[in-house]
């Protein structure tokens, strides 16, 4: 079964442009679903906050009166842990969810038969995740960061720069991990527990968010940062606590780039395969 | 017909199997949830010990000391999870109007409430994982055991359990009067899984204060913990007295006690949604 994304670049310019704004429909679907829910809002910021408190106090009372440890200071763990939360608003991802479901209930079929390619929907779909979750999530945690546990915050031109850049790049390298476990459903079925793993041990643990790769054994820190995981936390807040430079933050967005585009044709590859194991019973 | 303690023994007993078949009828998934809870409590326990490899202790506790409570909180969580696991739910029972049908059925509400006919297998791998910690602990702060300290060890786990139950009941009983989700349950649960992982010395005075006389969740493993160090040479760390971790037991009891009578107030005002 094809996916339309081949009809939909054989169409003129005009009607490629309202192909393009089924893909506004998927992103609009979670701020959607955010605005259902924004009477719990407050209850989420309170439990981020709870647990970025966690995080800065586990930090304070290991690091007692030692001045510095793995080239980091107090002040510098602090902002480079609740950095970390307030990335975690950017690094979202819907594919799991979506796609595990819809396989699971068979309602996969009806994403797969509408004009739309399904990587991007789901691209569009964590989009559109990921814009609501700033609002609702990564900016009340800045502003308690900030004005609570006194994180640091770049405000120069270049740091700003690189940490919106390689933000971004997270977010997409995320995409592509997350959809390459998502589309493990085609094989499993049933990917729960299993992505929860995932998601918490090798993007959140491995991605550095609680931990910076500085305390990691050596052979760790070698492997870890020339993988795509760094480009998830370790490397935008390392920018944003001012660990890592412009040179260095360029670097890392280059060797982003270089894991998108591999991850990108491991997904076309998968998804191909996948495809072939899609039947549908009709009825 | 059986009456009493017995007649509920037997109910307990058949409802127990039944949650077992139920519970193993999906057994790679099983065991897929069982390997999760695995590797995710293993892997907090290695996070914490590259972050000491640095810095030795955390707020005076050693990695083993670290190791020690949360193991003892995974052991009565298992326990927990395992057999009173439905109480979380209570809440989305009274919105939903389950609790009408339960008041119709000839045994306590309370009971049917908490127990729910379920056995969730998954708590007997936060057990192992709970009791792995604790054999490390153990070796780790080099305890000497005695008869009184094994007991002590059965009384804490049943105490972890009391007082989780406790705190889970008291915060879903709002829902009584709200008839929604409670955010007291959102902030309990934040107490129980993420606040009490860690020794409570290294947070504010007044969280302290919290977790120890509000939502006890420090009797679930800071204070035991202090029997376990009275029974190793290695200094006691800053906060724990052994007094207070002998006072475990009758903590549990008020918690329970003070739960289950909320509930009961609770009970007498209850009003059905009609849903």
């Amino acid at each position: 079964m094809g996916d339309g994304s081949d009809a939909e670049c054989a169409r003129p310019p005009a009607r490629r442009w309202a192909g393009l704004a089924r893909y506004w429909g998927y992103a609009r679907r979670p701020l959607v679903e955010l605005r259902t829910r924004r009477s719990s809002l407050p209850l989420g910021w309170v439990r981020s906050w709870v647990y970025a408190y966690i995080l800065v106090a586990f930090w304070r009372a290991v690091y007692g009166h030692t001045a510095q440890e793995a080239g980091y200071t107090l002040g510098q763990i602090v902002s480079y842990v609740v950095a970390g939360q307030v990335l975690n608003a950017v690094l979202v991802s819907t594919a799991q969810e979506r796609l595990s479901q819809g396989v699971r209930q068979g309602t996969v079929i009806l994403d797969l038969l509408r004009p739309v390619a399904l990587p991007l929907a789901l691209l569009a779909d964590g989009a559109g995740m990921a814009l609501g979750s700033i609002f609702s999530h990564g900016i009340p945690m800045l502003i308690f960061g900030v004005l609570v546990l006194h994180m640091r915050v770049p405000l120069a031109p270049t740091p700003l720069a690189l940490v919106v850049l390689l933000g971004f790049l997270g977010f997409a390298l995320l995409q592509l991990l997350d959809g390459l476990i998502a589309y493990s459903a085609f094989w499993t079925v049933r990917t729960q527990g299993l992505d929860r793993l995932v998601n918490w041990i090798v993007f959140s643990l491995l991605g550095g968010s609680f931990v910076p790769y500085a305390f990691f054994p050596h052979w760790a820190q070698g492997l870890l940062t020339w993988s795509p995981l760094a480009g998830l936390y370790s490397d935008p807040v390392q920018v944003w606590v001012g660990r890592m430079g412009a040179a260095a933050g360029l670097a890392a967005a280059g060797r982003d780039l270089f894991w998108l585009a591999v991850l990108m044709a491991i997904q076309a590859w998968v998804h191909v395969r996948a495809m072939r194991r899609v039947i549908s019973f009709g009825g | 017909m059986e009456t009493g303690w017995r007649r509920y023994l037997i109910l307990s007993w058949r409802l127990a199997r039944a949650g077992y078949l139920s519970s193993t009828r999906d057994r790679v998934d099983l065991l897929l949830g069982i390997l999760t809870n695995v590797v995710r409590q293993g892997v907090s326990l290695v996070l914490i010990g590259i972050v000491l490899a640095h810095f030795r202790v955390l707020a005076g506790w050693s990695l083993a000391a670290i190791a020690l409570l949360i193991g003892l909180r995974s052991m009565s969580h298992g326990v927990f999870v395992a057999f009173l696991n439905p109480i979380r739910g209570v809440q989305e029972k009274i919105r939903r109007g389950d609790l009408d049908r339960m008041l119709l059925q000839p045994i306590g509400v309370l009971y049917q409430a908490a127990f729910g006919g379920t056995v969730e297998l998954l708590g007997f791998g936060d057990f192992l994982v709970g009791a792995g910690f604790f054999v490390y602990a153990m070796i780790g702060l080099a305890v000497r055991w005695t008869v009184p300290l094994a007991a002590f060890t059965l009384v804490a786990i049943a105490s972890g359990v009391a007082i989780e139950f406790a705190i889970y009941l008291a915060s879903g009983v709002v829902a009584f009067w709200t008839l929604q989700d409670s955010p007291l349950y959102a902030l309990t649960y934040m107490f129980h899984e993420r606040l009490a992982l860690y020794p409570i010395s290294m947070y504010g005075s007044g969280l302290q204060f919290v977790m120890s006389w509000v939502v006890p969740v420090a009797f679930v493993n800071f204070f035991p913990a202090a029997v376990f160090f009275a029974h190793s040479d290695l200094p006691m760390p800053v906060g724990l007295t052994v007094g207070l971790g002998w006072f475990t037991p009758v903590m549990a009891v008020l918690s329970a006690g003070v739960a289950v009578g909320l509930w009961r107030v609770a009970l007498r005002r209850y009003e059905s949604t009609g849903s």
